[in-house]
């Protein structure tokens, strides 16, 4: 017996065993629990191998992320609207998940105006118009190379003028036109897209009533 | 033929059958035992053996990181004690007419035929705090050679506390012992 083992004595030890009475498990519980075990080693030999593809595809995640970035085109300076448009109108030039992140992207950069322009008092009831006006008609994607940053630069430091504004909805439209248009390209965007339509237009729809 | 411990841990890591079923066999029958004399079953007396089986299950399931020099019979035990505790708490509060039924089918309790000491030997334990009856349990079931340091590690407590709560546990045990020592005495001399 070392130092720390419990020290009772033997009428202690006798007094407690004579509480207890071990009777064998029941016979038909030990075969169901090795058929348990066998189970679950066949199942953990069986997806061995669906583990290490799962870890593969993160891997492969993970590298296309940094090359994403790496592109210059997956941060909030370097993608702006209009490269993020770029994007998502030229079907060929690049792949589906990047442009399913440019898709995002814009989406964010438009709803994130759309709050600024609100919480600065530049949203203007005929602004607001203006840009459903745009929606209403069928999209007509095309690149857009205006000066929406450099406006959106200036919301609540400067007041905006007419011709600010007409660049905004200008940028806006092209920005919607360019998500709207996507679907007809890439229909696997189809649900993503109908999403970002739909909670746009609400944006610009609840702020008016 | 039984196994020993390296041999059981042994088996189990290579996952051979045998190993899990000389665990069941050979500890399950006393871990058993004693979680009925250290938790109240009473609302369910099949969570014991339920609870015996999903111990070995997960032992098998750390067979890499068990260490044979360790009291592997104390560490099933605190396991199954574990896995006791958890079923006990999801259980429902009221009882059925069903769980009347299934307490007749179940096997022959492995708490002795009561006598009147044994009734008073239970009294005894049921006395004692939650910790205190885990670790005389963990003490018994692995037929006392488990070490505090390890009761410790596997019940998330101190050295100290093991070290103390025994003492008191023991020393309760040897006044209790006593007393029935006593009492019989006592009724030696009445009969005379």
């Amino acid at each position: 017996m070392t130092k720390d083992e419990p020290n009772y004595d033997e009428r202690e030890k006798a007094a407690l065993e004579s509480l207890v009475n071990p009777r064998a498990l029941s016979e038909s519980r030990i075969a169901a629990t090795l058929q348990r075990a066998r189970r679950e080693t066949s199942f953990l030999r069986r997806h061995s191998g669906a583990a290490k593809i799962a870890a593969a595809l993160m891997v492969l995640t993970m590298l296309s992320a940094g090359f994403w970035h790496w592109q210059g085109v997956n941060s909030d300076r370097e993608l702006n609207l209009a490269k993020g448009i770029e994007v998502l109108i030229d079907a060929e030039g690049y792949p589906f998940h990047t442009r399913e992140a440019a898709l995002g992207r814009v989406h964010r950069v438009m709803s994130k105006a759309l709050a600024k322009l609100e919480s600065a008092g530049e949203m203007t009831p005929l602004l607001r118009e203006r840009v459903r006006n745009g929606l209403a008609r069928p999209p007509q994607p095309g690149l857009y190379l205006g000066s929406f940053d450099e406006i959106m630069a200036r919301v609540g430091v400067a007041p905006l003028g007419e011709a600010d504004r007409a660049e905004l909805v200008r940028a806006l439209v092209a920005g919607a036109d360019a998500i709207r248009a996507l679907p007809a390209v890439d229909p696997k965007h189809g649900k993503v897209v109908q999403i970002f339509e739909k909670r746009f237009r609400r944006s610009l729809k609840a702020k008016s009533q | 033929m039984a196994l020993d411990d390296a041999e059981i841990i042994e088996r189990m890591q290579r996952q051979d059958a045998a190993g899990l079923e000389a665990l069941l066999r050979q500890y399950g029958p006393g871990v058993k035992a004693w979680l009925g004399a250290t938790c109240d079953c009473k609302r369910d007396v099949h969570l014991l053996e339920d609870a015996v089986h999903d111990a070995a299950l997960i032992l098998r399931r750390v067979a890499d990181r068990l260490d044979p020099d360790r009291n592997l019979r104390a560490y099933f035990f605190t396991v199954a004690r574990r896995e006791l505790l958890h079923a006990l708490e999801a259980l429902p509060n009221e009882r059925t007419s069903a769980d009347d039924v299934l307490d007749a089918a179940v096997q022959p309790p492995t708490v002795s035929v009561p006598t009147p000491f044994t009734e008073r030997l239970a009294a005894y334990i049921e006395s004692l705090s939650p910790l205190e009856r885990a670790i005389l349990g963990a003490d018994a079931a692995s037929g006392f050679t488990a070490p505090a340091a390890e009761i410790a590690e596997y019940l998330e407590t101190s050295v100290s506390t093991v070290y103390s709560l025994r003492n008191r546990t023991k020393n309760k045990l040897a006044e209790f012992l006593d007393g029935e020592q006593q009492s019989d005495d006592d009724r030696a001399v009445g009969g005379a």
